[in-house]
């Protein structure tokens, strides 16, 4: 019993001793802080915050609450005693003019008249998700209405298509609880105006799309953005987190009567922590006669300005100023001059094989790292409009994986609220292009990797060396081993590690050379020099 | 800032000096404080991680066997930790609770990984040869336990839990825990060639 015991004991000591050895070689918490605290968040008490008293868990201030009543007690107040003592309750009444009544009517009748004939893409967004996200969903339009005190106020938009394609002619129609004359708040209507003429004969003519369409995106992308060394791509020296780009082509009717076609490319990005505000974005626009016959040019920004906002009183209903979350950058055109490692990019086009997914406003996109667990989200992009979705595509580096501490598969899943849009592999070789026909790389990134390949040659040729000669070590020991047996546990126990060792190594030779012919036969099927290749769009 | 003491075993616990013993109440209560704050303090995580990174990484390694598989297992279970929103510092069993987070995780990864065994040989070069050969030697140890009896071996020998803590883990009632364990004991004795030694 007592040798029992002794046995137990040992067996469990040896057990401990080889976990506890094992164990200590983890070292991880570089990769937790990363992912526990995204980005540039600090620790909050090192920056000297610290959650006080007043506080409650939600981190509302119950000095705010306090405040909240003194605000409404002082409200009450003035309406009260003070409006009616002044002369402003008569000046806000006035606005309600008949003149102004008449603006209101016109511009309604306007946009009565024209949707009353023709194609039109119509689609609802939350007043306030426009006015801060107005680039996802008119590109070169911000949204016409101010802020409203009504948290339900909505947008109805009316975009009139010719030949299936979006065009400048827009109207927009704010009002609240449901889309009836008598609940609208106010109407707006853009500068320009389609004809049935006009429409068909732009039915009539052969659309021509401009040769450089998409393609500028990706240059410019390719000539801006880089890897910033942690596989996310940067720009300026700032993540540029969330970059996204999309196209939208459309019919132009410019002053001066003419009808034009206009292709328009967005970027779009966030920098720094995805919960961080600061979004940025340009736009570059093609364009040419409906023939495409004419060289391309910019047109100008009034070609897609808003002629009319009012409110049902008639007042102006334009904001002071536009209040979008969205600023503009200087992408397009540009170029970053420092010498760059690691250059390109990988393109995952979300929406091209799934069903159209209707817009949710605020449930952006996540895009999450799946290693057999969730690994939590590392990015968040807001997509845009429904009819601007066709060449929307997300960004991120092709790099990480290079620096990926695990050895397993890792998936991008691209998620929407509960609903699943895609998943894609984040190693992104050569192959995998041709298999997924949503992920697109740049042409930087496929010279890179061809590099890689050669190199893995070389560093597989290496290894199945070093494998060998491991081999002959492991089993000149074993020999020596069998040629004086010893009766005991420690005898047995490292006989039984080293075979074990040897059948590792063995297979492994196995899967190098393997590795190695799968990288010679990838080699020989690529022609040399990717740049010459057709670019995919 | 906040700062926190040391857990009551001085820092980084080893696997071994852990199973000294139950930890005492004030260390308790300093590891529910420490789980309480890791959502917002760096330096309340890393007192977790330094405490328990290596229970948690055996337990992982008892259930996925793999050694890389195990580390990401160590990085979900933190990060899952900074994720508690409802975690009761005055009643909670902190350290029961973080083992209970591991075993989840690495259950859920064993579960949807995929062996791919040419990218683990390709990775194990860039691992010291002992890591790999400790791999071996555990791996060649516990293969022949049931997967429960794997897990409540490395629980009482490696990490130190008490039966009745492992028993709360696995929701499992004590005795039976107790039994697989000893049974666990047996088969390792068998295997490892002590009964062997016995008969001759």
């Amino acid at each position: 019993m007592m040798k029992n015991n002794n046995d137990q004991k040992d067996i469990a000591k040896l057990l401990c001793d080889r976990m506890d050895e094992l164990s200590d070689t983890v070292d991880v918490f570089d990769k937790i802080t990363d992912r526990a605290y995204p980005q540039s968040m600090t620790d909050p008490s090192e920056s000297g915050y610290i959650v006080t008293g007043l506080e409650n868990v939600t981190q509302k201030s119950r000095r705010h609450r306090a405040l909240k009543w003194i605000s409404a007690a002082v409200a009450a107040a003035v309406l009260a005693f003070v409006i009616p003592e002044t002369d402003i309750l008569p000046k806000i009444l006035s606005g309600i003019s008949p003149d102004g009544k008449d603006r209101y009517e016109s511009a309604l009748s306007r946009m009565e008249e024209a949707i009353s004939w023709g194609d039109f893409i119509s689609f609802d967004v939350p007043l306030s998700y426009y006015i801060r996200n107005d680039v996802l969903i008119t590109p070169l339009m911000p949204c016409p209405f101010e802020e409203s005190s009504k948290d339900d106020a909505m947008v109805r938009l009316f975009i009139r298509t010719a030949d299936g394609t979006a065009t400048n002619e827009v109207y927009a129609v704010e009002y609240t609880d449901s889309f009836e004359k008598s609940k609208y708040i106010a109407v707006a209507c853009s500068d320009a105006r389609f004809t049935p003429k006009d429409i068909k004969e732009i039915e009539m003519s052969d659309r021509i799309i401009p040769e450089a369409y998409c393609q500028k995106v990706k240059d410019d992308i390719e000539n801006r953005f880089y890897d910033d060394g942690y596989g996310i791509l940067a720009l300026d020296g700032k993540e540029a987190v969330s970059l996204a780009s999309y196209s939208l082509m459309q019919y132009v009717k410019t002053e001066d009567d003419e009808t034009k076609l206009a292709v328009t490319d967005v970027v779009y990005y966030h920098s720094m922590a995805r919960f961080n505000k600061e979004h940025y974005y340009d736009t570059y626009t093609y364009t040419t006669t409906v023939n495409g016959n004419e060289e391309i040019t910019n047109l100008p920004e009034k070609e897609y300005s808003w002629k009319r906002s009012v409110y049902f009183s008639g007042i102006s209903a334009f904001p002071e100023k536009f209040s979008s979350d969205f600023t503009e950058t200087d992408i397009f055109g540009t170029k970053t001059e420092a010498d760059i490692e690691y250059k390109g990019w990988a393109a995952i086009k979300p929406m091209k094989n799934s069903a159209d997914l209707q817009t949710v406003y605020d449930a952006p996109l996540s895009l999450e790292y799946h290693l057999f667990a969730n690994h939590g989200t590392f990015s968040t992009v807001l997509p845009p409009a429904e009819y601007c979705r066709n060449e929307f595509a997300l960004y991120v580096s092709p790099y990480r994986d290079r620096r990926h501490y695990s050895t397993t598969p890792t998936i991008i899943r691209i998620t929407c609220g509960s609903e699943e849009i895609c998943s894609v592999p984040e190693v992104f070789t050569r192959s995998s292009e041709t298999e997924d026909d949503r992920i697109f790389l740049s042409d930087s990134y496929k010279e890179y990797y061809d590099e890689m390949v050669a190199m893995s040659i070389d560093d597989n040729m290496e290894f199945l060396l070093n494998t060998q000669r491991a081999i002959e070590e492991i089993q000149i020991q074993i020999n020596e081993m069998k040629l004086a047996p010893e009766d005991t546990k420690e005898y047995r126990t490292r006989l039984a590690s080293l075979e074990s060792s040897l059948e590792w190594y063995k297979e492994s030779v196995s899967l190098i050379s393997q590795r190695i012919d799968d990288a010679m036969q990838y080699q020989n099927q690529q022609p040399t020099g990717f740049v010459n290749q057709q670019r995919g769009t | 800032m906040t700062a926190y003491p040391e857990t009551a075993t001085g820092g980084e616990t080893s696997i071994k000096g852990a199973a000294e013993g139950r930890a005492e109440t004030a260390e308790e209560n300093n590891i529910n404080q420490l789980i309480t704050d890791c959502a917002r303090s760096k330096e309340a995580l890393e007192k977790l991680y330094l405490t328990f990174r290596k229970s948690v990484f055996a337990l992982a390694f008892s259930i996925t066997a793999d050694y890389h598989l195990s580390e990401d297992c160590v990085i979900e279970t933190f990060v899952r930790l900074t994720q508690v929103r409802h975690f009761d510092a005055k009643k909670g069993d902190g350290k029961g609770y973080i083992h209970k987070i591991a075993r989840n995780v690495a259950l859920e990864m064993r579960r949807n990984f995929n062996p791919r065994k040419t990218d683990l040989f390709i990775q194990s070069y860039g691992d010291a040869d002992k890591t790999v050969e400790d791999s071996i030697f555990i791996n060649q140890l516990l293969k022949y336990l049931p997967d429960k009896h794997r897990q409540i071996v490395v629980m009482k020998i490696c990490i130190g839990l008490t039966f009745r803590e492992i028993a709360v883990i696995m929701r499992s009632p004590e005795s039976t825990v107790k039994s697989r364990y000893a049974r666990a004991m047996d088969i390792l004795k068998e295997k490892a060639g002590v009964n062997d030694e016995k008969q001759q």
